[in-house]
C-alpha cells in the first residue's frame, strides 16, 4: 500500500500576527511554525493503516526552508521517506497554484491513498486536496471522522450540518481528516534521531518549468486588515441575580431576546 | 452577464441557500446582471414558490430521486455542465461541508480560483470578497478576477432579503446519471437539524470550568429555553466529555451567532478563532482575570453554576410575559 500524506508548515496558532508596510501579507520572520494540526490527524492515519495493512507512507510538503521542521516531524512520527517541493519564502501560492504543482508530482508516486488536513489554518483555502483528486481523476471524500480498509473498498464517516453520512469508495482515494479521527502520537527520542538518516527528496520548484502559474492572478490579495484582538466588554458586578437582571434587559436592547 | 448560485439543500432547501440568493441579488443589482440557480435534488415542486421575491430570473433544476441525497460526483458534474454553457461571471454557493467540498472539485474542473468561507461581497467593477485567514485573526479583501469567479458564503452572515412576489421561470435539467465511485450509505441525523452550531442564532457553550460532562443537563436547560445550540470548548472535547462536533474553534466549527455564551471559557486565543464573527459575546467566568473577558461584550465575574441557574429562571419568566393567549410562546429570536 503506498500511502501519501501532504503536509503543510503554518505559523503556530498562538502566534500574534503583524502585517507588513504595505498591509498586504503578514511578517513571517518572528513567527514559530507548526505541522498544521489537522494534517497530524491525516499522518497518523497513515501510520495505522500502515500498521494493518503494510507499505510505504511519502509525506509531500510544498513550501520554503520553514517546512523542514514539520517534514522532520512526519519523518519521526512514522513516515518512511519525504518530498519537500522547495518554494522561495518570498512567493505566495494560491490553493489553484499549489494544487497544479503537486498534483504532477504526486502523481508520478502512484498513491494507493492520499490523506491531508481538511483545512490549512494560515490561509484556510480548504480545497487544495480535492483540487489535487480531481487533477489525478480520483474519488475524493472531505473531512472524515473515521475510516476503514477491506480489500480495495474503503467505508469513512463524514461530518456534515445536522448529521453524518457514511460513504463508501474505492482506492486510490483522497480523504481530508477532521478532529476525532484518531490521537496523533508524538514521536519518541529514538524515532526523532531515527528520523535523521531518513531521506527527504528535494525539489526546487523553479526546475519544476510552467505550470500553469505565470497565468492571470484570478485571486488577488488587496489589503489584509488585522481583526482587533479586544472588545470593549461590559463587566457587570454583583450578586449572581443582580448581574442576571442587569443582563437580561441589555439583551433585549440589542435586539436578541 | 449573470450570476449564478448554487442552492445548498439537505431533503429541503438549507437556509444558507436563501442566503447565498439574497447576496446574489445584492451583486447582481449593483453589476446589473441576471440572477440564476441551480437546484440539485429530489423532485420539489414547490421550488419557484419557495425562492419567489428574490429577483431569480431562472432556476434550473436536475430533479430525480437518486439526487436526493448529496453526492460529489454528481453534483460536480452537473453544476460543471451548467456552467460550460450558461457562462456566468460569478458563481456563489455556501461555505458548509459540502458546499465547500463541491466548490473545490468544481473550481478545479472548470481551472480557477476559489475564495471559501467569504464574509463579505462587494461589486466595483468586479468582485471583491472578505475572507477571514489565520483562524479569522486577520482578514483579507481579495478580488476575484476569474470567470467565472467562484465564491462560498460563511452561513449566518448573510441576511436573508425576500422583496417583491416575482415568481422564477424553471428551466429543467436531464440528469446525465454519471457513473459515480462514492456511495452514501447510510445518514445518521443529529436530533434536530435545526439546531446545528454553524447556522444556529444563538450559541451556549461549555468549557472545563463546567466541571464534567454530568453538568452539561444545566447548559441543554440554557439552550432549550434561548433555542440555542450547545458548544464545547476543545479542553472538554479532549476530556472526553462531549463529541467533537461540539467543539467551537480554530480546530473546530466557526460559528457566527447574533449571541455566544461562554460559560466556564478561559478565552485561549484558538477558542476565539472561532467566535469572532458573534455579534454579541457574554462570558461567565469566576476568574475575573481570565483573557475571555478581554474578548466579551458583556462580562459575568461569578460561579457558573449559581448565575446560569437564575439566568434560566428569569429567561422562564420573560418567556411566560411573552407568552400568547392561546398558551402558545413567543421568543422573538430574530435577527
Ligand atoms: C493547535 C491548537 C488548536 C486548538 N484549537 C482549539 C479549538 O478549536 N477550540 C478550543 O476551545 N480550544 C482549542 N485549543 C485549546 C486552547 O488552547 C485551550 O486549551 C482551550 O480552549 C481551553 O479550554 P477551556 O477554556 O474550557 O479550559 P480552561 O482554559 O481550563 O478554562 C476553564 C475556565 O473555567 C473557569 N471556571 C472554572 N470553574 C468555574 C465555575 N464554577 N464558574 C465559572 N467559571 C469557572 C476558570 O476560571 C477558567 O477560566 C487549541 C490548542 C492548540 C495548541
Ligand atoms: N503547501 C502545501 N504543502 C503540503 N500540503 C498542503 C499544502 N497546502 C495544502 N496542503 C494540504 O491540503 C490541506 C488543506 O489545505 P488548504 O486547502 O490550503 O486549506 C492541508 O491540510 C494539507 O494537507
Amino acid at each position: 500500500m503506498k500511502i501519501v500524506v501532504l503536509i503543510k508548515s503554518v505559523p503556530d496558532t498562538a502566534s500574534l500576527l503583524q502585517l507588513t508596510v504595505d498591509n498586504k501579507s503578514i511578517l513571517t520572520d518572528q513567527l514559530e511554525y507548526i505541522m498544521n494540526p489537522y494534517d497530524e490527524f491525516a499522518l497518523e492515519e497513515a501510520v495505522l493503516l500502515k500498521k494493518s495493512v503494510g507499505g510505504e507512507i511519502i509525506t509531500v510538503s510544498l513550501g520554503d526552508k520553514q517546512s523542514v521542521k514539520c517534514i522532520r516531524q512526519s519523518l519521526a512520527v512514522g513516515a518512511d521517506t519525504s518530498i519537500w517541493i522547495r518554494t522561495s519564502a518570498s512567493i505566495h501560492l494560491t490553493a489553484y497554484k499549489v494544487a497544479k504543482i503537486m498534483a504532477p508530482v504526486i502523481r508520478e508516486l502512484a498513491p494507493d491513498v492520499i490523506f491531508a488536513g481538511k483545512q490549512a489554518i494560515d490561509d484556510d483555502a480548504a480545497q487544495v486536496p480535492e483540487r489535487i483528486a480531481e487533477l489525478l481523476d480520483m474519488p475524493h471524500v472531505s473531512s472524515i471522522t473515521s475510516f476503514s480498509l477491506k480489500d480495495r473498498n474503503v467505508m469513512v464517516d463524514r461530518q456534515v450540518e445536522g448529521g453524518q453520512y457514511r460513504m463508501e469508495t474505492t482506492l486510490p482515494a483522497m480523504f481530508t481528516t477532521e478532529k476525532g479521527l484518531n490521537v496523533p502520537r508524538y514521536p519518541k527520542l529514538m524515532d526523532i534521531l531515527n528520523a535523521k538518516k531518513k531521506q527527504i527528496r528535494e525539489i526546487i520548484m523553479d526546475d519544476m518549468g510552467d505550470q500553469d502559474c505565470s497565468l492571470k492572478p484570478g485571486l488577488e490579495t488587496i489589503l489584509m486588515v488585522l481583526q482587533k484582538q479586544k472588545r470593549a466588554a461590559m463587566i457587570i458586578a454583583g450578586e449572581p441575580s443582580e448581574q442576571v437582571g442587569k443582563l437580561v434587559p441589555l439583551l433585549r436592547t440589542e435586539g436578541i431576546l | 452577464m449573470s450570476i449564478l448560485v448554487l442552492l445548498d439543500q439537505r431533503g429541503g432547501l438549507k437556509p444558507t441557500a436563501l442566503e447565498a440568493v439574497s447576496a446574489g441579488r445584492v451583486i447582481a443589482s449593483v453589476a446589473g446582471t441576471d440572477l440564476h440557480a441551480l437546484y440539485i435534488g429530489r423532485c420539489n415542486p414547490g421550488l419557484s414558490k419557495e425562492l419567489k421575491g428574490f429577483g431569480l430570473k431562472k432556476i434550473f433544476a436536475c430533479e430525480d430521486d437518486s439526487l436526493a441525497h448529496y453526492s460529489s460526483e454528481s453534483y460536480v458534474a452537473i453544476a460543471c455542465e451548467l456552467v460550460r454553457s450558461l457562462n456566468p461571471d460569478v458563481v456563489l454557493g455556501s461555505a458548509t461541508a459540502v458546499g465547500k467540498e463541491s466548490f473545490a472539485s468544481l473550481a478545479a474542473r472548470l481551472n480557477v480560483e476559489l475564495a471559501q468561507d467569504c464574509v463579505g461581497l462587494s461589486w466595483n467593477d468586479g468582485l471583491t470578497a472578505t475572507k477571514p485567514i489565520y483562524g479569522g485573526k486577520v482578514l483579507a479583501e481579495m478580488r476575484v478576477s476569474d470567470h467565472p469567479a467562484m465564491l462560498t458564503l460563511r452561513p449566518n452572515l448573510f441576511k436573508i432579503s425576500r422583496k417583491g412576489e416575482d415568481i422564477p421561470e424553471i428551466v429543467r435539467l436531464e440528469n446525465p446519471e454519471i457513473p459515480v465511485r462514492t456511495h452514501i450509505r447510510a445518514i445518521v441525523q443529529t436530533a434536530d437539524d435545526t439546531l446545528e452550531l454553524t447556522e444556529a442564532k444563538i450559541v451556549v457553550s461549555g468549557g472545563r470550568g463546567i466541571g464534567g460532562p454530568e453538568n452539561w443537563p444545566l447548559l441543554q436547560d440554557l439552550c432549550d429555553e434561548l433555542g440555542a445550540a450547545l458548544g464545547a470548548s476543545r479542553a472538554t472535547v479532549d476530556s472526553g466529555w462531549i463529541s467533537h462536533a461540539c467543539q467551537v474553534g480554530q480546530t473546530g466549527k466557526v460559528v457566527s451567532p447574533d449571541l455566544y455564551i461562554a460559560c466556564g471559557i478561559s478565552g485561549a486565543v484558538q477558542h476565539l478563532a472561532g467566535i469572532r464573527n458573534a455579534r454579541v459575546i457574554v462570558a461567565i467566568n469566576k476568574d475575573p482575570d481570565a483573557p475571555i473577558f478581554d474578548y466579551c461584550d458583556y462580562g459575568l465575574v461569578g460561579d457558573l453554576f449559581e448565575i446560569v441557574p437564575i439566568l434560566i429562571a428569569e429567561l422562564r419568566s420573560l418567556r411566560w410575559m411573552n407568552s400568547n393567549d392561546d398558551g402558545s410562546t413567543r421568543i422573538n429570536v430574530a435577527r
